[in-house]
């Protein structure tokens, strides 16, 4: 599974959690490419944002994530990294 | 009713009483064939008297695999007749499937169509051989077992959840059940699934009990409309499968007869396919529910197709209650557990003391299934209650997610059901059909659905060819909970 794939997943899970930026063209161009991060507190998620975040995780990558585990990430990038990481261990 | 048919307790004495009365009126109408009433209980009393000559231990429990319609009608109600149990062991099935169900009920004979049909343990019976002496005595003595209250048609659940169940009526439950059905003593009945559908076979008998006419599609391919309309077929018996083949024959070829109306139960029918038949088909549109341990519950008539996809107000005589919990009573337009009484309903499973205790209760019949009762007195049916998915704390029912997924214009039927998940519970997921013609991708529906149910949204939808059913149209969730595996990492 690529980068970009899990990318995807990433913002697919930020715009079910009712995450504005998401649906935004200049911010998830970027994402996808990987030229532009933000952290979750830039991102403004609330529970229920990082519930669906985590729910979009399981589904699309098979990867299980509880919504406070969210928190030892810096950064989306971070997070994207070690579920790559995951991925491919 | 006078008092002379409350009396009448067997199939066979009923048989006789519509011989003497209405000996002309048609019992059995196939493509090739037309047996009257009199004709009918005269092939039936030849075959039980052969079957008897034959050495039949009436005590032992008869496997049926026969094929054809008349055949297997007739040697129905021969077995009846010589008070003997019997079950359908299915030709469509594979043979070890044949052979499981025959052992489970204790099947000591098997009456079939060719020595394949034989199972181990079982004696077996050529029905041909037996039907050939019956017509070379051609002798009908008449004398027939009159104790109704013995367990004699074995019929088998649909099986859409494990093994299936089994319950056991005798005759006097499915008079109750034919007295309690819709009048067909007067109209002409086409259920084109095979009698070995055991409630195909309970619908003729039901017709047989009343005096009505069984009409026979017996392999027939014609489409459901030129059936109907060369038989004069009053009422068209369908499973949400046939519904769908009745649209593509309507559309095809024109409408149903204005005298044929058509009955669609056995499983949820959607209102896209309500309107649909509405429109193309016949506006004489009725919609049931029942189930293989009750029989005939309840039936939405033309005026009462909706949103809401309600199956109609359960009928006099049978009470209807859907409870909490708690198994307090909920309130009008509540949703819980229902429960319900009927006339001849069953009152407990062969050979399985567990799910009887769980389904027969204080006097009631408990399915299983979630309801509301609305204030209007309709019921209302949102799907099995072992099918809830409960995600992080949230109640979500997959009938609630396959509606709004079929008010999508490109879906013609969704299937809900659960993702499970260490972490949320039950994450809900659907599969879809598409309409002819249309596309459409599973992301879009994914986004259709959260709009109209927020966080009890399905988190993915696949877009498939087809949707795995069974042989009645059920769609087979425990496949597609198998074929939507995981990510691959």
């Amino acid at each position: 599974m690529d980068a970009r794939t899990v990318r995807q997943a990433l913002i697919e899970g930020l715009e079910a959690g009712g995450v504005s930026e998401a649906s935004q063209i200049k911010f998830r161009a970027p994402f996808l490419d990987g030229t532009l991060d933000a952290t979750f507190e830039e991102l403004a998620l609330d529970s229920l944002a990082r519930m669906e975040l985590c729910i979009a995780i399981e589904v699309a990558l098979g990867v299980s994530l509880a919504p406070e585990e969210l928190q030892r990430y810096r950064s989306l990038d971070a997070l994207a990294d070690d579920l790559i990481a995951r991925l491919r261990a | 009713m006078t008092p002379e048919r409350r009396r009448i307790v067997t199939f066979a004495e009923r048989l006789a009483l519509h011989a003497r009365d209405r000996a002309e009126a048609p019992a059995l109408v196939t493509p090739r064939a037309t047996l009257t009433y009199g004709a009918l209980a005269h092939e039936v009393a030849c075959l039980a008297d052969a079957l008897r000559a034959g050495g039949l231990d009436a005590t032992a429990i008869t496997g049926l695999t026969v094929r054809g319609e008349v055949d297997h009608i007739v040697a129905t109600l021969a077995l009846l007749a010589l008070g003997c149990p019997m079950v359908a062991l299915a030709s469509r099935e594979p043979a070890a499937t044949r052979a499981r169900l025959a052992s489970r009920v204790g099947v000591a004979w098997v009456l079939g169509d060719r020595p394949d049909d034989a199972v181990a343990g079982a004696r077996y019976v050529d029905l041909s051989a037996i039907r050939d002496a019956a017509h070379a005595a051609n002798r009908a003595t008449g004398t027939w077992q009159r104790d109704a209250s013995r367990p004699l048609v074995y019929l088998t659940g649909s099986g859409t959840t494990g093994e299936p169940k089994i319950v056991a009526y005798a005759e006097r439950d499915l008079a109750a059940q034919a007295e309690a059905h819709i009048d067909f003593s007067r109209e002409r009945v086409l259920r084109p699934a095979h009698v070995e559908f055991n409630n195909s076979k309970r619908m003729r008998l039901y017709t047989l009990w009343q005096g009505g006419t069984c009409v026979l599609a017996d392999g027939a391919t014609d489409a459901l409309t030129a059936l109907c309309a060369r038989h004069a077929v009053t009422w068209l018996e369908l499973s949400p499968l046939h519904g769908a083949s009745l649209l593509e024959a309507a559309r095809a070829h024109g409408p149903l007869p204005a005298s044929t109306r058509v009955r669609i139960g056995g499983a949820r029918v959607p209102i896209a396919m309500r309107r649909a038949i509405l429109k193309d088909a016949t506006p004489r549109l009725y919609v049931s529910y029942g189930t293989t341990e009750t029989s005939f519950i309840s039936i939405a008539d033309p005026a009462m197709h909706d949103a809401r996809e309600t199956v109609g107000p359960p009928p006099a005589g049978v009470p209807v209650e859907v409870l909490r919990a708690d198994r307090t009573r909920a309130a009008p337009g509540e949703s819980g557990t229902i429960r319900v009484r009927a006339p001849g309903m069953a009152t407990g499973y062969v050979g399985d003391d567990v799910a009887t205790a769980r389904h027969f209760r204080d006097g009631w019949f408990e399915p299983g299934d979630l309801a509301t009762i609305d204030v209007d007195g309709h019921l209302v049916i949102h799907g099995r209650a072992d099918d809830m998915m409960i995600m992080n704390g949230i109640n979500i029912y997959p009938v609630e997610i396959e509606r709004i997924l079929e008010r999508h214009p490109a879906v013609e039927t969704a299937a809900a059901f659960p993702l499970a998940s260490a972490m949320h519970g039950q994450i809900p997921v659907a599969a879809v059909e598409l309409r002819t013609g249309m596309r459409c991708g599973g992301g879009e529906l994914v986004a259709f659905a959260r709009a109209a149910l927020g966080v009890r949204a399905p988190r993915r939808v696949e877009v498939l060819d087809a949707l795995p059913r069974n042989a009645q149209g059920k769609v087979l969730k425990r496949e597609l909970v198998a074929g939507l595996a995981r990510p691959e990492a």
